[in-house]
């Protein structure tokens, strides 16, 4: 039986209290367009694997500061017209993994993308994407890093990533521009809302868990990490924590609700 | 048990914050696996969608998550065509 953090009558009422920033759309499309200014070449090089039903593709993608981002796209091998994109992004520490790993989407008839995570990759699935950006001093993990700076901050990397993903695919022959979808667990599930938040071309979107929600509530009541990361790094920088909050804004999951059209379906354990 | 990585309450805020869930659809896992097992999800889904499905959050401890999302997109008019989906 689940035992949410809040039960009923208190979790019908409940909303966050975390404001929208008035900047909050201008910052991020301007955010979006330096990325796009930059430019950069996208590459699909066929991956080596013994899949019968589904080919495989090593893309290489021009992410936040036009930094080359991975990811594995796979379609089905036997295929006619155009298909509707599925693109998923990964939970925390983990990376694109295996090319045969995932085969789900593709198997069942569509596009799908399941993009490299900068600077993770280690943690339980491995990745190929290092993330070139120095920050201030942190936490270990990246819930810290550059988060006294919004513009600093490792997930405003991260976010444009995930929708300059969906630019490097969504013109491309074999992909149905208007049945796109996002998706992931967890971190992946964050990433999902916010590119569905950004990106207005996504007609639904799948977190599964999200993380990187609410923040406020969250560092109170997580009983672990990634969460904790704050939390500690708080209880060294006492003084910062209005900051810290100011920056978190910009990346709340429940803002890029507040902004998104797509469809949305969440899951909950 | 709670999900003490995610809350389940920061979730359901985001969840809340999208427009048009002022009258969300629930579901439990335990419905939606047993309606899979006996070939009923069709029927299911449709009502969903001839409700305007637009929102959907999942209570879902064992579901498989992956098997429920691919039904429910395949159920939304903006992934049906002639060709594929």
């Amino acid at each position: 039986m689940p035992f949410p953090d809040l039960v009923h009558p208190a979790i019908d009422t409940y909303e966050s209290a975390v404001q929208t920033p008035a900047d909050f759309v201008q910052f991020w499309a301007s955010t979006i367009a330096e990325a796009r200014a930059l430019g950069g070449e996208v590459s699909m090089v066929p991956a080596q694997t013994t899949l019968k039903l589904v080919e495989v593709f090593d893309v290489t993608f021009p992410g936040f500061g036009g930094h080359p981002v991975k990811g594995w796209l796979m379609l089905p091998r036997e295929r006619s017209g155009k298909l509707p994109l599925v693109v998923q992004y990964v939970g925390y520490g983990g990376g694109r993994g295996f090319a045969h790993e995932g085969l789900h989407w593709a198997v069942s008839g569509f596009a799908y993308f399941r993009m490299d995570t900068r600077g993770q990759g280690s943690g339980w699935s491995t990745g190929a994407t290092p993330d070139p950006v120095g920050s201030t001093g942190q936490i270990p993990g990246v819930m810290t890093k550059g988060i006294l700076d919004r513009n600093d901050y490792y997930y405003r990397r991260l976010f444009t990533d995930g929708v300059r993903a969906v630019d490097a695919l969504i013109d491309l022959d074999f992909v149905d521009a208007e049945r796109v979808a996002v998706c992931g667990g967890s971190q992946g599930g964050g990433i999902s809302l916010a590119v569905a938040g950004i990106d207005d071309r996504i007609k639904a979107v799948m977190p599964d868990v999200p993380f990187l929600c609410d923040f406020p509530r969250a560092i109170r009541v997580a009983g672990r990490d990634p969460y904790l990361e704050i939390v500690r790094f708080l209880a060294q920088h006492r003084e910062k924590a209005q900051t810290v909050h100011e920056t978190l804004r910009y990346f709340d999951g429940v803002c890029f609700a507040r902004q998104s059209k797509a469809a949305a379906l969440f899951r909950w354990r | 048990m709670m999900d003490d990585v995610c809350p389940p309450s920061t979730v359901y805020a985001a969840f809340k914050a999208f427009a048009g869930t002022e009258k969300p659809w629930w579901n439990t896992s335990s419905t939606i696996m047993k309606e899979v097992g006996h070939s009923r999800i069709g029927n299911r889904w449709n009502g969903l969608a001839s409700a305007s499905f637009k929102r959907l959050i999942l209570f879902t401890a064992r579901a498989e998550p992956r098997l429920v999302r691919a039904v429910a997109c395949q159920r939304q008019q903006i992934f049906r065509s002639k060709d594929n989906g």
